[in-house]
Formats: C-alpha cells, structure tokens, sequence
C-alpha cells in the first residue's frame, strides 16, 4: 500500500496502453488530455451576494454567455453550462485551492459547490480535421464562427455526451463522463480513419 | 477492331484522353478514359446491351445521363465485394473496374428469362396478385423459386462491406441543391452576400445541362463561366462545394441529407460515400429536370436514348451513341441535339417533330409533324418508322434506318426537394408541367426545377434566389448583376405523349406498358397511389424520374380526367438510392453503442469475469471457477460471503449530491417517507413514488450536513430520477433553493458484504472505529479506507453485516485491488450480480421485477413507510379506489416443496398445478436456486398475496409444462428478524 494517494490515481483509458501506440502524424491527433480537478458550481446568476462570492474567490467575474469558458489564471477555467450552473476546471497541481477558497467564500450562501473530478476524462482532439472529425458525431455548428475559441458546449457526440471546450480554432478538449470514456476513444479512433488520425501523447 | 469504337477524334470535356483505363463488363475487356463514367465507356466501346429489364428480361441499353437512368442498372465487383443496383451512368469508371449488367442471367446477351418476353401477355398489371394466387401448394415448389431466381434487383454481396463509411454534420446560411447554371448563379450571390455557402452537385464536375450542351453566358463559354465562378467559390473560406453529391432528402426544420460518392482519383481511406447532414437557414433548390420519353412500340429498345443525352455523351464524353442518328421530339431541343451529333461526327437520318409547324431547318433533313411510331429491331435498334403525328392511319410510315434514336419528350422540372419539404405543386396544363407551388420550409425554386429552361432564365432565377436566400439569412452585401445568357427560347414542349400500338413503355425499369395503366383504370383504379402499387410504375430505383409523368398522364385520359386532379405520388426521400452502409455509419464495429465500464473493470475482465448487460454497463455477472459449472460457482460466492466476507462491485448506482437550503424539505416532497428529520452521519432507505402512487424508485439518502445529501438510486432509473428531480426543480417549486448534482461518475464504490466484513474493514481503515456502537447501522463516516479518501456508509442489501465504501472514481481500481489483497487472509470472495440476485431475493428486497411501473407501497409490503401525512409526490394518489381495493397483487415468497426442483424462466403462478387453462393468480418476479436454504425460491406478485401466506400455490408454465407445488410464505425468507446485520 502505498500512502500517497495521487499514485493510486488510475485512468478510464489506462487499459488502452495509449503510450505504447502514440507516434505518426495525422489529420488529427488524439490523446488523453492531463487529468484536472472539476467541481459542479450551482447558484442563483442573478444573486448578488452570490456573484462577489464568487469573484472574491476566484479573482473574476461570472461568465454569463452561454457556453463562456472564462480563464481564471494558474490554468483553471470557468464555464458557464447552464442558467445556475457553471464548471469549475482547475489543473491537479491546484490540490483543491481553488475550491476549498470557492467554498468558504459560499458557505451560508446561496449556491453549491460539488467536486466531480473523478467525473470526466479529459481527451484532445487537435490538428487540421479535428473539427471535422467532431462534426462527425455531434450535431452542434463547430464552424469557428458559431463556436469560437474560448467556448464550450455540452453536447451529444457519437456514443457519448462530452463537455467540449475549444481551446484553439483546430483544438479541443472533451470532458467525457468516466465510464463512457473508453467506448467513446474506441468510437473517435474508428471515425478518426476518415482523418488518418494517429495517437499523441 | 479500334479499341473504342465509338469514341470522336476529338473533344470531350469530362474525359482526359493521356489516361485509358480498362474494365470488364459481363467478362468482357474495354477501355475508357478517366472521367468516363460506366455508361459513356460502353457506348465508347460499342456495347449496346446493358442490363435486361425486369418483367420480361428485354435487352435494355443506356436511356440517360445521370440519376435518371431507368435502364442501365449494373453491379460493380464480384461476389463478396459485388455492389448491386447501380446505375451505369452514375458510376465513375476506373482502372480495372469490374462490372456486370443486371437481371440477367447467364448474361446480358444471352438471356433466359427473356422467354418472358414472348409470353409478354400473360404478365399484366398485377400479375403478381392474379397469378400465383392457385393452387396454394404450387407457391413452395414453382412460384417461389422461379420467382426468386427471376425477380429481384441485382445480387446481394456475400460478404459485409469493409469499405470506409463517413457522415458529417454541418451548418449553412444557405444550401444550394444543384450546380447548374441557376445553381451556380445562386451560390456566387449568395456567398457573395456573405451567406455560408454548401453548393452540392450530383455530378463530377459542376455545369449541369452545360455539361451536356454547351451555352453561352456573359459573351463566352458558359462552361468556362461555370469553371471561374467555381474557381470564386472555391476561394472563400465560407463555401464548401460538394461535387458528387446528390441532395437526397429534405426534412424537417432545414434539414437535408447529402450523400457525397467517393471521386475515383480520392485518396485510399476516402469514404466510399460520406453523409452530410445539412443545417441549412435557407435552401436553393436547382435541381433541373428531367428528359421525358416519348411512347411508341419498341420504345425501350438498345439505341433509344434521352435526346439530350444522346448529345450529352457526345458533348461531354466525345462518344456517339450510334453513327446515324433519328433524332425526334416535341420541342426545339432536337435541332440543337441534332447538330450536336452532326458536328460529332453521326450522319442524321432525320429530325422528326411532332409539331405541325415544326422542321424548318435547312441544314437538317426534317419532318415537320412527324413522330416515331415503332423502333424496329430486337437487341438493337435498326430503324424507325415514322408517322404523321396526329396518329391518322391515311398516310403510310417512312421507314428510316438507324442505330440511335434520340427522343426528347419534353421535361420534368424536379421537384422533388420542394416536395418533399411539404410544400405543395400546381399542374400547369398549358404548358404540361407540374411546377412547385407555395414553399413548404425556408426554401426557393430556381431554374428548371421550377420550370424555367432558357439559359438567361435559369440564371437570372438562380441569381435571384441566392440573393433572397442570403437576406433571409442575415447577409445583404450586394452581389452586383446576375450573369447573362443570350439564350432566351422558352424551351416549351406541347404536351405529346404517344402514337400507335404495341409494347409502349412507359416505365423502363418495371416494365410498365401504357397498356397496364389503361387495365388498371379499366379495372377500377382511381388513385395516383393505387396505381402505383399495382402497376409497380414509380417504383424502382429511379423513382419514376422519366416516367412519373408520363404515367399520370396516361391515367387521367384513361379516366377521363384533368391531370390536376389526378395528382402525383408522395414525393419521399430519398431522392436517388442511399447505401445501407453509409447510413449505418459509425453505427458498426468498435465504439458502435457505448459500453460503460466501472473503474474496477480491467480488474473483472483481468479475473476472467461473466459480464451480464444493465443498460449501457456491463457488470460482472460471476466470476468462473476451475471444476464449476456456472451455477455452482455462484452457490459458491454466496455461500462463502454468507460464511466470510464478499466483495461487489457498486459502482454502477446512481448517485445525486443534494445541496441548499431547502434540500431537506425538497427531498420530503419527492420520497414517500420522512427525510428530513435524519440526523448528519445518518442514512435511510427512501422510496420516491410517481405522480400516481406507483413505486418509482427506491435508494439510500444519507445526510451529510445540515443542508447536503448524498442519496443513491438503482442503475436502471439514474437518469429518470435526476430528470424528475430537476423537472421538479425548474417547474413546479422553483422557489425552493436546491441544487441536485449527478455525482454518479465521480463515486466508484464497492460493498463489502458478510460477518467478516467489519474485520477486514478494520484492517484497511485503521483511523475508523469499527464497533457496532460507534458505526451503528445506516451510519455513514468519511474516513482513509486503504489509504484513500472515502466515504463508508453501513448498510445491507445482501442481508449480512455490509459497508459500502466509495472513493473518487480514479482511485476507484485502487481501493478494489487494495480491498482485495488485504481481504485475502479474510478469505474475501468477489461476487457478481447474480450472487447478489440470489442473496437479495433471499431477504425479499424489491427492485424493478417488483417495483414494475404498476405496484403501489402496500403491493410490496412496504406500505409502513409512507408517512400518512404526507404532501410528497404519490402519497395522494395511494386513496384511489383503484389502490386500495381488494383483489390487487401482492409480494409474496414462494417456497418450493420439492428441494430438487429447479424454476424456469417466465412462469405464472396459479392455483391448481394441472396446467389448464385458467386465470393466473400472478406471476413469479424472481427465482432462484438458494444455496443457504437448500431449496429454489421464488418472489410471486399474486392476488390477495399475504393472505394466502400457509396455502399451497403452483408455479406453472404451460407452455413447456412445467408445474411445482409452492408454499406461500413471508418475502423474507432469510433471517427475517435481521440479526446477521448486527453480528
């Protein structure tokens, strides 16, 4: 046994030795994308107290476009998903700081805070195809002007549902829900064909 | 002989002359050029005889050009690979191209089904109805095979298609169905506009009737006009042009389905055919139209053609379709298609037109008010006989010999997409033609699908349209002035059907005679539809392109009625044929369906475990054992956990983090028993009901904090109770300040299940005091458990003493290996759902076999645990009569009084055990053999259940006759006063 819990940290995709088979270039490369921390931020958009709260913790404004992925700095993102949810997504060398301010911050307010870091699996999806290869599966408008940079969606893709975050014109990240995840590679790397798509680490 | 000896010296603009290419058809060897399609390298290399048709197995040759084609069916390839119903025209030829003509059998030339053919009429007009109706025993032995033998469209592939497959969703301002010149014009204005453009063209290069006849547009080639407009096009960055691509359905809100064929020079690991499926805001339909034939005997005869593609293979693909030519129609189309053949290098035999006033071209040898009454020849044609045109039999026929007979009949607009978008169609009589009416989506006719045949028309239409699409969409920019084309003729055809008698085909591909329309009006036909089905008219795979109106006009003479009250068939997608395969597309092999895994399963499928289905997940279902059969390794994990301690995998529960200041009052409101008065650290089992009192979903809700839950709910109904919860939420109290969050991917958990389960806990959870007092039961501690981060809840399903322990899902393999070394001095079993199926219907507990949608509480015996004043949802609803009468199924044990006996699947329960026909007491929800009590048990849903307990029931399947005597007992047939909990 060991006493350092983060080297007992496994991968949804882990049994897919994806190390073994990186190399080549494509059309589109795909890899596991570091894993991060997550948690679901619940709360009233329009409440005040709520929003200073949440500025007072995180040192930025609610994003309220829909589908905004606001940088936070040190890395981290805040998306806004739903009328009185957002998604906080910090990277694993935060070790929960972040939200343990968000939380403190909210206590005997209004809103909630849920760690779902376990939740997702982080693929990315990068290169010349890698919006054709999404417009394969999912049904949303990925055309850079409808879905620019610095968004993200939650949408159906393939045999899945992912929380897609566009990073850069012809890169993305998708959060896919835990047990889904290795299914949902074995489905990207079979339309990933039309592409030539090959495994990045 | 010449290689291609049908081929000009010169000219062709789709071919390229520096790459021959050689295929076979029916084993024969030819060569082509690239950019040939199948169609234009037979007729280059003289074959005449394509396929044979449908019915009577008449040689049938090329008619058309594109998608039309009713006649030249073929299939690519053999055996395993072999691609059925193609047709010769659409299909691009390639090197080593290997094809064959079909409904032919030994071969096209040499047919023996054409022995239907002399026998022609005693195949009418529902035939099939008439004929093999008698005698009933000749349908095995003669009908059928001779049937299948004879009928059918081409070969089925043997083996599965491992071509490439793709689909692809995109999004449009404005989609543009066909690049002709309106389709062109309309997508130069509206990409110009500054619309996102998708222009799809069914062709390999866009022009569309350019490409069979040249034009003049803006004072040069309109071809060339095409090729820079194309080139524009192609620059902007928000245009995709889609050659090859056939626009093949029309749905609801905007959108169509596009089906993209492979070119023949694309790269390896090109789709063979690539789905697009287009949002469009706006739709451009130019779609053009289509030739219509003329009726007269022999009409389906090897040499006659589509005049206009008699000119297109010659224009496009420098092939003549015969070295003289009758060029005849009802429309100043013959005289240009006339010289066109002329300037290709056939001699004309003579140019017939129909109209009285027709004919007056000097350079052409012309028959004014003349039509051809019969093609003469059997596998080929050999010569006409003309006839004046009002059918008057005073005059005698000139006979003129050919080898091509080129007819134009008119045109088609296709309408299709404007149809299929419900939007509706007006018979103009004057000028024959159906023509789209009011639009039934966001779209708009142009060109010669909404019956505009002049050049300048087409583009001034198309033009107009991209611009009217572009604006609707938001984009006003200005496009500046449509093209222009001295072309103006009107390009008008009278309404001209037929001459004489004879075999007059009106249908090539289903063998439809004129002669079957007229029977099935005599016979009392009436509908357009109707006719359809019986006659077969319409139905191949081309949809009636050619002879759709034809047909209709056919009927109504025969009714004696205006075509506009006849009507069409319903236009229905698709268009042209979409391959199985494309649409399965991604929907095969690998990744097909998603297949959700727990963070322990590499370590289950590592162990070699039975996976049993619960939705998308597969769940260990045992674990096999070296010298056990299945049945005895799953006695063997339940009785070892019983004894020691098991471990299963739980991490497939729904699990919901409930947080707000009213989280306690909302989960009073959405289960049946109390929630709120649970102290923290404490859990309860909760039973959530529907609207109308029926169980909906049972679980553990467990309070972590004054204002913070963490409840469970069964794998099946997860995702319909976060639904209803947020339904809930949103709708009906959303003043209620409660946020419900799906945690069920971040908690992996397994149950550590038996008496020494509290020892082994123990071990791995040094930090956790252990004793039945200080975790008592329905207790929940958060603790290191093997030195990860967890939550420890004490509860029981199996009956035993039980924890459940759950860890972030990434430590979730971790924690089970972990659980699993320490456990092994313990003797820790890992069991699978069917050893915890046996343990829970041996303590009664209830799932979806019970709580089936149609029990009320008291139906399962848990009617206690309603709270009786309760404003929860279903509470209520439990004072309907209904629900409260006597008679209703109740949840019983059924104790089998033979031990030897062994339950199948799928049995009733009845009073009397002699399997006659009776009413069923109930039936049997779940059975098993139990390894503790020695004996199977069932759990039974039978009128008056509980008071029947004592009385003697059988378990009964009529179907294999299956009967065992039972006694009705307590659902709890193991430790019914819950001692083992608390060992």
């Amino acid at each position: 046994m060991s006493d350092d819990p983060a080297e007992a940290r496994r991968s949804a995709l882990a049994g897919l030795d994806l190390g073994s088979r990186a190399g080549g270039a494509g059309g589109v490369l795909l890899g596991e994308g570091p894993a991060r921390e997550g948690f679901v931020l619940r709360g009233p958009a329009g409440d005040a107290a709520f929003a200073r709260a949440v500025g007072a913790a995180l040192g930025a404004g609610l994003p309220l476009e829909p589908g905004e992925a606001l940088e936070i700095g040190g890395n981290a993102l805040l998306i806004r998903l739903g009328p009185d949810e957002w998604r906080l997504i910090a990277p694993l060398s935060d070790d929960g700081r972040l939200a343990a301010r968000l939380a403190s911050e909210l206590a005997g307010g209004r809103g909630a805070l849920v760690n779902v870091s376990s939740a997702s699996t982080v693929i990315s999806v990068a290169g010349e195809h890698a919006a054709d290869l999404l417009a394969t599966g999912a049904g949303i408008d990925l055309d850079p002007a409808a879905f620019p940079p610095g968004r993200a969606v939650r949408t159906r893709i393939g045999n899945a549902q992912a929380l897609i975050h566009r990073r850069a014109e012809d890169a993305f990240e998708l959060h896919v829900p835990r047990s889904y995840a290795r299914s949902f590679w074995e489905w990207l790397e079979e339309r990933g064909r039309e592409f030539d798509a090959a495994v990045a680490l | 002989m010449k290689r291609q000896p049908f081929r000009t010296a010169e000219g062709g603009h789709l071919i390229d002359r520096s790459e021959p290419l050689r295929f076979d058809f029916d084993g024969h060897r030819h060569e082509g050029y690239r950019g040939d399609s199948l169609a234009s390298g037979l007729l280059a290399a003289g074959v005449r005889i394509v396929a044979r048709s449908f019915k009577y197995h008449r040689p049938r040759g090329v008619w058309g050009f594109g998608p039309e084609e009713p006649n030249a069916m073929v299939a690519t390839g053999v055996r395993e690979e072999v691609r059925p119903n193609l047709k010769a025209t659409e299909v691009p030829l390639s090197d080593g191209l290997k094809a064959s003509g079909q409904n032919a059998w030994p071969s096209v030339s040499w047919d023996l089904g054409s022995a239907f053919g002399l026998a022609g009429d005693i195949l009418p007009a529902g035939f099939y109805y008439k004929t093999f109706m008698w005698p009933a025993r000749w349908w095995h032995g003669l009908y059928e095979p001779v049937l299948r033998r004879m009928a059918g469209f081409g070969p089925a592939p043997a083996a599965p298609d491992d071509a490439f497959y793709a689909k692809r969703r995109i999004y449009a301002d404005v989609l543009v169905a066909g690049g002709g010149p309106a389709g062109v014009a309309a997508a130069l204005a509206a990409a110009r506009a500054g619309a996102r453009v998708v222009l799809a063209d069914e062709n390999i290069r866009f022009g569309g009737d350019l490409l069979r006849a040249p034009g003049e547009i803006e004072e040069g080639d309109g071809l060339a006009w095409i090729d820079t407009a194309i080139g524009e096009l192609a620059a902007m960055p928000h245009v995709r042009l889609l050659p090859r691509a056939t626009v093949t359905g029309y749905y609801d809100h905007n959108l169509l389905l596009v089906a993209e064929r492979a070119g023949e020079e694309a790269p390896p690991g090109t789709p063979q055919t690539r789905l697009w499926f287009v949002r469009a805001r706006e739709v451009a339909i130019a779609a053009g139209a289509h030739e219509r034939p003329l009726l007269f005997a022999g009409n389906d005869r090897p040499g006659v053609m589509s005049a206009s593609a008699a000119g297109g293979y010659a224009h496009a693909y420098g092939v003549l379709a015969g070295r003289r030519a009758v060029v005849a129609g009802n429309n100043d189309s013959i005289y240009a298609v006339a010289r066109l053949l002329r300037s290709a290098g056939a001699s004309i035999a003579a140019v017939a037109d129909t109209r009285p006033g027709g004919g007056e071209a000097p350079d052409l040898p012309c028959r004014a008010d003349r039509a051809v009454e019969r093609a003469l020849g059997s596998r080929r044609v050999r010569g006409v006989l003309l006839r004046r045109a009002d059918g008057r039999t005073s005059d005698r026929s000139e006979r003129v010999a050919c080898d091509l007979v080129a007819v134009a009949g008119g045109w088609s607009p296709a309408v299709h997409l404007h149809a299929q978008a419900r939007g509706s169609l007006r018979y103009d009589e004057e000028r024959g033609l159906i023509l789209p009416d009011r639009p039934g989506g966001a779209n708009r006719s142009a060109g010669a699908a909404a019956g505009r045949f002049d050049l300048d028309g087409c583009l001034a239409e198309g033009w107009a349209a991209g611009t009217a699409a572009a604006a609707s969409s938001g984009h006003e920019r200005a496009a500046g002035p449509p093209p222009r084309s001295p072309d103006r003729s009107a390009g008008e055809a009278p309404v001209f059907w037929q001459i004489g008698a004879g075999k007059r085909f009106v249908d090539l591909q289903y063998d439809v005679t004129a002669a079957d329309v007229e029977l099935a009006a005599r016979e009392g036909y009436r509908s357009v539809e109707h006719v359809k089905r019986y006659t077969a008219l319409g139905m191949g795979t081309d949809q009636g392109k050619t002879s759709g109106m034809a047909g209709l006009v056919l009927l109504s003479e025969a009714l004696g009625r205006p075509v506009a009250r006849t009507g069409t068939t319903t236009f229905r997608p698709p268009y042209t044929p979409v391959p199985m395969a494309a649409m399965a597309a991604g929907l095969l092999g690998e990744g097909r369906d998603a297949l959700r895994r727990t963070a322990a399963d590499d370590w289950h499928e590592a162990r070699g475990a039975v996976f049993t289905a619960a939705g998308h997940w597969r769940r260990p279902g045992y674990y096999p054992r070296e010298g056990m059969n299945e049945d005895e390794a799953i006695e063997a994990e339940v009785r070892e956990t019983r004894a020691g301690v098991g471990i299963v995998d739980v991490g497939t529960l729904g699990k919901v983090d409930i947080q707000g200041t009213d989280a306690a009052a909302f989960l009073d409101l959405i289960y049946a028993n109390r929630i709120s008065s649970l102290r923290i650290g404490r859990g309860r089992y909760g039973l959530m009901l529907r609207e109308d009192g029926r169980v909906f979903d049972d679980g553990v809700v467990m309070r972590l904090g004054e204002n913070h839950f963490y409840l469970t709910t069964t794998t099946a109904q997860h995702h319909a109770v976060l639904q209803h919860m947020e339904f809930l939420l949103q709708t009906v109290w959303p003043e209620l300040e409660v946020y419900a969050t799906d945690v069920s991917e971040h908690w992996f958990a397994a149950a550590l299940a038996g008496p020494g389960s509290r020892l082994l806990l123990g071990d791995v959870a040094p930090e956790l005091e252990v004793s039945d007092e200080a975790f008592p039961m329905m207790a929940v501690r958060a603790a290191a458990v093997a030195d990860l981060p967890a939550l420890v809840f004490r509860m029981s399903y199996s009956g035993e003493l039980s924890y459940e322990i759950a860890v972030p899902a990434d430590y979730g393999l971790a924690l089970w290996t972990r659980l699993l070394t320490a456990g092994r001095e313990h003797g820790l079993t890992p069991y699978g759902i069917e050893a915890m199926g046996v343990m829970r219907i041996e303590k009664g507990h209830v799932t979806h076999a019970e709580a089936d949608g149609r029990t009320t509480p008291d139906d399962l015996g848990l009617g206690r645990m309603v709270r009786a004043d309760a404003r929860s949802i279903g509470v209520r609803s439990l004072d309907l009569p209904a629900l409260r009468q006597k008679g209703r199924q109740q949840l019983v044990g059924l104790s089998v009084i033979d031990p030897e006996t062994r339950i199948p699947p799928g049995c009733q329960v009845a009073e009397s055990g002699d399997l006659q026909p009776a009413p069923p007491l109930g039936h049997v929800t779940a059975f098993c053999y139990s390894p503790t009590l020695g004996r199977a048990l069932a759990l039974a849903l039978i009128e008056n259940g509980r008071a029947r307990t004592g009385q003697t029931v059988h378990i009964a399947s009529p179907v294999i006759g299956f009967s065992a005597a039972a006694e009705v007992v307590s659902p709890v047939f193991y430790d019914p006063e819950g001692k083992r909990l608390h060992v």
